[in-house]
C-alpha cells in the first residue's frame, strides 16, 4: 500500500487587513498575501506522516508521494516533504490558473494516481480559495474508487488495511478500509505539518522535486456547470464585549442583577 | 529569623487588602516563569520556587509600601507589568518571593500634543498609549513586536526597542522622565525636560534595570507626528548577508534614517517572505516622516541599492502586507501554544549587537556552530532589524524539534547551549550579548564578560540601591 498526497497552496487570508481593500471596492488582491498550505491539505499531510510512523513502528513500509497542481509557490513545501522522506514530490505545472476548474485538477490527479500505481489518494476536503469541494468526488469518480469524506483520523492496521475515522452529523464513524480509496480530510486535530531537521534536509531534502507540464485545460468534461469565481470581500466585524458591574457584597442582590443582565443580553451594553 | 510564607501573605493583605494580594495556586505557578520556560509551562511543569503571592499595586504608594516591607524582611521581589519577557527576568528563583505586578496602574495620565509628550502609568499597555496618540495624529514611534501585550513600565525596565527604531530610536531615546520606587520605599521622580546637563543622566539607572534596582511606576515618552500617507516601503532580494550588511552600513553612514532597515538571511527570509524570498536574503526599508524627507530618503536608498548591483526589487505591497501582520497579540500567543504542542517544534530568539566590521563574522560563526553542535535543529537563521551609524543588531532565530526529552530538559538540551554559542561568539568579537530583550536570568552568567572592567560600576549601582539584595534576585547579576 502506498499513498499519494495532494495539496494546494492558497493565500493566507488571515493576513487580510482593512487597509488592503482597494478604493471603494470590497475586493482584495490576494496576490500580496503569503502562500500557505491549504489548511485541510496540511492536516492530510501530517495525518499521512503519522500513519507512516505507525506502519514503520509495526515493521512495515508505507511509501508516501506528494503532488501539487500550480505554480512554484509549492516548491518550498515539496522540498520540505522530500526532507520528510517522501518518495517523490511532484508539481504539475499548468499554463492557466485552475482555481475554478476542479474538473481539470481531478483529471490531472487521477492521471498521477494511475501512473504511479498508488492505492490511496489523500487530500483535503476543499481549498480555502476555490472552495468548491468538488475535487475529491470528481477524482474518485474518475478512478472508480470509493470516496471516504470528512476523515479526521487514520490508523495503521495491516499491510492491506487502515482504520479510518470520519466525522458524521450524528457522531463519529470508524471503519476498516482496504484500499484503493480516496480520503478527503477535514478539520483534523493535528493540523500543523511537522518540521524536518536540518540534518533531514541535508540527507533527504536534496533530492530534486519533479516539475511536470500537464496538458492544457480542455472543455469542461465532468458534466458540471462551469464555476465562476466570486470576488473575495472584506468586511470588518469586530466583536465587541460589554460588561455590567455587579456589586458582590450581597449574594442575592448580585444574582438578581446577574439574572437581569443575562435576560437583557443582546441589547447594546454600556 | 526569616518571616514565614504565611506571615508574608498576612502582612501584605493587612497592608493592601485582599483584592490586591492573590494566592491562587494556579496564578502563583504561572507567575514563577515567563516565556523563556513556556514549554515547561505548556506541559504544566513548574520547576522553580512558587512565589508566596502576586501583589497588584494600584499606586506608587502601594509599591513603596511593598518594597519597604520586603526590604525590611529580606524578601525577594520580582517586578512585572505586561509579562511579555523572554529571558527569564520574571522567574522567581528563591523561595517565598513576592511578584509585584503594576498592570492595574494603567492610566494614561496626559497626552500633551503641544510639548509632544505622553505620560502613562507603568501598567498602561503601549497599544493604548499609541492609540491615544494616533487619535491626535501622533505616534510614540515605539512598535516592538510585543506592542499588543507590553506595558510601559516593562518596556522601560527592559530597555526595549521597536521596529521603527532606526528613525525613532530605542526607549532610551524616547523616555523624557519617569517615576520609580527604590527598595527602601523611596519614590523618585525625574522631571520632563528636553535635555539636561546637571550631572549624570540618572534616567539610565532606571532604564534597563529589569527590576533589579527599582520599580518603574510612571513614564513620559516623546510623541511624533504620524504621517502614514508618506510611508514608502522598499524590498529587495540578494544573495549574501555580507552584501546586505554593507548596504545597511552605506545607508546609515550616508546619513539617511529610514524608520525600518532590515536584512534577513535565506532561512529566516523563507520563513517570513515565502511568497518571494526563493532562497535569497531579503532587505527591506520603510521611509517615513514629512513628505520631502521621506521622498529623499527613499530615493537615496534606491540609489545606494542600485549602485550595489546585487539586489532585485520586489513588489512594495508585499512588504506592506507583511508589516501589517508582524505584531504578536494574545491570538498569536494562543496559536503558538497549539502549534508547539502538536508539532513538538519550538522556536526561540537571541539578539545581539556589534560594530559593522565584525557583525558578519558573528553571524557566520554562531550559525555554523549551532548547526554543527546542537541536535534536532529545524531552522537556524537570523536578521538584522535595528541599524546605527556604527553597527547593527542581529536577531538569531532558532527552531528545533523536541526529541526524547522531558519538558524540563528542553532548556538544558537545546535553549541554553544555543544561547551559549551566540553569547560566546558575540563577546569574543567585541559585541554586546543583549540588544533589546534584556539580560534576564539566562544571560546573567556572562554579565562579567559583557561588562569587563566596567562591571565595577554595575555592581556598585546594585549595592547602592539594593543593599539587601531583594530586587529580582538572579536578574542581570547572577544569584550568589
Amino acid at each position: 500500500m502506498d499513498a499519494l498526497l495532494a495539496f494546494k497552496m492558497v493565500p493566507d487570508l488571515d493576513l487580510v487587513t482593512g487597509e488592503m481593500v482597494e478604493g471603494e471596492s470590497t475586493a482584495v488582491d490576494t496576490g500580496y498575501l503569503r502562500p500557505i498550505i491549504n489548511p485541510d491539505d496540511e492536516g492530510a499531510l501530517e495525518l499521512a506522516l503519522q500513519l507512516r510512523d505507525q506502519a514503520e513502528a509495526a515493521g512495515a513500509t508505507l511509501p508516501l508521494s506528494a503532488v501539487s497542481v500550480g505554480g512554484p509557490a509549492a516548491d518550498r513545501v515539496l522540498k520540505t516533504l522530500m526532507a520528510l522522506r517522501f518518495a517523490r514530490a511532484m508539481r504539475l505545472a499548468t499554463a492557466e490558473d485552475l482555481t475554478f476548474r476542479p474538473d481539470m485538477v481531478a483529471r490531472d490527479l487521477a492521471d498521477r494516481v494511475r501512473q504511479g500505481g498508488h492505492r490511496l489518494l489523500i487530500l483535503g476536503r476543499q481549498s480555502s480559495d476555490g472552495a468548491s469541494g468538488l475535487v475529491p468526488p470528481l477524482v474518485a469518480a474518475s478512478l472508480g474508487w470509493p470516496l471516504i469524506a470528512d476523515v479526521i483520523d487514520l490508523s495503521y492496521r495491516t499491510d492491506a488495511a487502515l482504520m479510518v475515522t470520519c466525522r458524521r452529523p450524528d457522531g463519529v464513524l470508524r471503519l476498516t478500509l482496504r484500499p484503493p480509496a480516496v480520503l478527503a480530510i477535514a478539520d483534523v486535530a493535528a493540523s500543523y505539518l511537522r518540521s524536518p531537521t536540518l540534518k533531514d534536509r541535508m540527507t533527504h531534502g536534496k533530492r530534486p522535486i519533479e516539475v511536470i507540464d500537464v496538458a492544457e485545460p480542455v472543455a469542461n468534461n465532468a458534466g458540471i456547470a462551469p464555476l465562476q469565481p466570486l470576488p473575495i470581500g472584506y468586511s470588518s466585524s469586530v466583536e465587541r464585549r460589554s460588561a455590567v458591574m455587579v456589586d458582590g457584597s450581597d449574594v442575592a442582590a448580585a444574582l438578581s442583577a446577574l439574572s437581569a443582565a443575562w435576560r437583557g443580553r443582546g441589547r447594546a451594553g454600556p | 529569623m526569616p518571616i514565614t510564607r504565611t506571615e508574608i501573605v498576612e502582612r501584605l493583605i493587612a497592608m493592601l487588602g485582599p483584592d490586591q494580594v492573590v494566592t491562587d495556586a494556579d496564578v502563583l505557578k504561572l507567575s514563577s516563569v515567563d516565556r523563556f520556560r513556556r514549554y515547561e509551562e505548556l506541559n504544566g511543569v513548574f520547576m522553580l520556587p512558587i512565589p508566596a503571592a502576586v501583589v497588584y499595586a494600584e499606586s506608587a504608594a502601594d509599591v513603596s509600601a511593598v518594597l519597604a516591607f520586603a526590604n525590611d524582611n529580606r524578601i525577594n521581589v520580582v517586578p512585572r507589568t505586561g509579562r511579555s519577557a523572554t529571558e527569564g527576568g520574571l522567574e522567581t528563583v528563591v523561595e517565598n518571593s513576592i511578584v509585584l505586578d503594576g498592570s492595574r496602574m494603567n492610566r494614561i495620565l496626559k497626552i500633551d500634543p503641544y510639548n509632544m509628550l505622553a505620560t502613562a502609568e507603568c501598567g498602561a499597555p503601549l497599544q493604548a498609549v499609541e492609540d491615544a496618540a494616533r487619535a491626535l495624529g501622533l505616534t510614540t514611534g515605539h512598535s516592538p513586536q510585543s506592542k499588543p501585550l507590553a506595558q510601559m513600565g516593562g518596556l522601560v525596565a527592559t530597555r526595549s526597542i521597536g521596529q521603527f527604531s532606526t528613525l525613532y530610536g530605542g526607549i532610551e531615546d524616547m523616555l523624557i522622565g519617569l517615576e520609580a520606587v527604590f527598595p527602601n520605599g523611596q519614590i523618585c521622580r525625574i522631571k520632563n525636560v528636553p535635555r539636561r546637563a546637571a550631572g549624570p543622566d540618572i534616567r539610565h539607572i532606571a532604564i534597563g534595570n529589569e527590576g533589579a534596582l527599582c520599580f518603574i511606576t510612571e513614564a513620559t515618552v516623546k510623541l511624533f507626528k504620524f504621517q502614514p500617507e508618506n510611508h514608502v516601503f522598499l524590498g529587495y532580494t540578494l544573495d549574501s548577508m555580507k552584501d546586505g550588511f554593507e548596504i545597511l552600513r552605506q545607508v546609515m553612514v550616508d546619513g539617511y534614517r529610514p524608520s525600518v532597515a532590515r536584512l534577513y538571511d535565506p532561512e529566516d527570509g523563507a520563513y517570513h517572505f515565502s511568497s518571494f524570498a526563493d532562497g535569497k536574503c531579503v532587505l527591506i526599508f520603510v521611509a517615513e516622516g514629512p513628505a520631502a524627507i521621506t521622498k529623499a530618503t527613499a530615493e537615496a536608498i534606491e540609489a545606494i541599492v542600485a549602485a550595489s548591483g546585487v539586489c532585485k526589487a520586489v513588489e512594495r505591497k508585499v512588504i506592506k502586507s507583511w508589516f501589517d501582520n508582524l505584531n504578536w497579540g494574545p491570538e498569536k500567543v494562543a496559536e503558538e501554544r497549539v502549534e508547539i504542542m502538536t508539532t513538538h517544534n519550538i522556536g526561540n530568539t537571541t539578539e545581539i549587537s556589534a560594530t559593522w566590521d565584525v557583525i558578519n563574522d558573528i553571524y557566520e560563526r554562531a550559525s555554523a556552530r549551532i548547526r554543527a553542535e546542537i541536535p534536532d535543529m529545524t531552522l537556524v537563521g537570523g536578521h538584522s532589524s535595528h541599524s546605527y551609524l556604527n553597527g547593527t543588531n542581529l536577531y538569531f532565530v532558532h527552531y528545533y524539534n523536541l526529541v526524547d526529552i522531558k519538558p524540563e530538559e528542553e532548556i538544558v538540551k537545546y535553549h541554553h547551549p544555543i544561547k551559549k554559542i551566540i553569547v560566546e561568539e558575540t563577546i569574543r568579537a567585541g559585541g554586546s550579548m543583549c540588544h533589546h530583550h534584556g539580560v534576564g536570568k539566562h544571560r546573567a552568567p556572562w554579565i562579567k564578560d559583557e561588562y569587563g572592567s566596567s562591571y565595577y560600576m554595575l555592581e556598585t549601582l546594585k549595592r547602592a540601591f539594593d543593599p539587601n539584595g531583594i530586587m529580582n534576585i538572579g536578574t542581570i547579576i547572577p544569584k550568589a
